[in-house]
């Protein structure tokens, strides 16, 4: 079997990382459910952890376990937003009985 | 051998859910799609020998995020929108700009790293992850090297908490449910607009707007001002579940 198959380093965590932030940022820009564009934001908070994680195992000189302080942090950090943004779909749907983002533009007039 | 084995499995499996989680159609098959993901995902921190991080990404992401999900999809209604994509040229728009981010990161990191790059750690090290995992260690940093970070986490949440009860709150609510089975609230800035109400009218399936009995309580709710007692009760009620 050839070598990238059998030996799993940095790259492979990075580039599955990449994957799933890709995945993620298409789904932001495409759905029109807000609660699905929620879900595409954590998947790419999701896969921004990966690489910290990675990064961490591999690349941090000294036995240290800073990157994996970061990945708690930003797991910090999406779960206040994750909550704040709920609220306010909730908050949305109230005013306008639906959930498609093309119909919030109160804003845009 | 095995550790490429389950390597593979993993990414399989995330990328797989997570094309699922966002061109699903249903909105609920997309939420569970998410909870394999973010199980994959604790995965790969075990891999990396994350074992805190794997724990905290069951509980935090896994279970209580996709719980919270689920019942926002609850709350706005989980039948598919009529049109479930943006319009055709939004499409072509957002897979060009996808593409090229994919493409400009693939640039960014494929060979930037030595193929067969080796732990940088110390055997002594690997071996206490192996034993101990590595909750002391974090601990110890959370608490020493961060805790300043930490604290200042601590009332990021709180304030979220806060914020996110003050604006999920019910500001008045007019129920007239008992006889008519609708419930609908006047926001006391900005009274919903008609399409609004058409809407909740329609996915009710109840009657036209001139209903005998539901006229007098909508001019009950113009009165704003005097606000009865048992209508602000109902209010901080359905508010605060």
């Amino acid at each position: 079997m050839p070598d990238f198959v059998t030996q799993i380093g940095l790259n492979h965590y990075v580039i599955l990382a990449t994957l799933l932030f890709v995945i993620g940022l298409g789904g932001v820009l495409t759905s029109r459910n807000v609660v699905r564009v929620l879900m595409a934001v954590e998947l790419m908070l999701n896969a921004v952890n990966i690489n910290l994680v990675a990064f961490n195992n591999y690349l941090q000189p000294g036995d240290h376990l800073f990157g994996q302080v970061f990945a708690i942090f930003v797991l910090t950090v999406s779960a206040a937003e994750a909550s704040v943004g709920l609220a306010i779909v909730i908050a949305l749907y109230r005013s306008r009985a639906t959930a498609d983002v093309e119909k919030f533009d109160l804003l845009k007039y | 051998m095995v550790d490429s084995a389950i390597f593979w499995a993993i990414a399989l499996f995330s990328v797989g859910a997570a094309l699922g989680a966002v061109l699903s159609r249903s909105i609920i098959n997309a939420a569970l799609c998410l909870i394999v993901v973010f199980l994959s995902i604790a995965g790969v921190f075990v891999l990396n020998n994350a074992d805190f991080l794997a724990i905290a990404q069951v509980i935090i992401y896994a279970v209580g995020l996709t719980i919270i999900m689920l019942f926002a999809i609850m709350f706005t209604g989980d039948r598919p929108l009529p049109q479930q994509r943006s319009n055709p040229v939004a499409r072509i728009a957002s897979g060009i700009v996808v593409l090229y981010i994919f493409g400009l990161l693939i640039r960014a990191v494929a060979g930037a790293f030595p193929a067969n790059a080796s732990l940088s750690r110390t055997p002594e090290f690997i071996q206490t992850m192996a034993t101990q995992g590595s909750t002391t260690e974090l601990g110890k940093l959370l608490f020493m090297t961060y805790a300043m970070p930490f604290e200042i986490a601590s009332i990021l949440l709180l304030a979220a908490m806060i914020g996110a009860i003050i604006i999920a709150k019910k500001r008045f609510v007019e129920t007239s449910e008992l006889e008519t089975g609708l419930r609908f609230e006047i926001d006391r800035e900005s009274a919903p607009s008609e399409e609004a109400i058409e809407a909740i009218r329609a996915s009710r399936q109840i009657g036209s707007p001139t209903d005998q009995r539901l006229s007098p309580q909508m001019e009950i709710g113009g009165l704003e001002e005097t606000e009865p007692a048992t209508m602000v009760g109902v209010g901080t009620r359905e508010g605060e579940q």
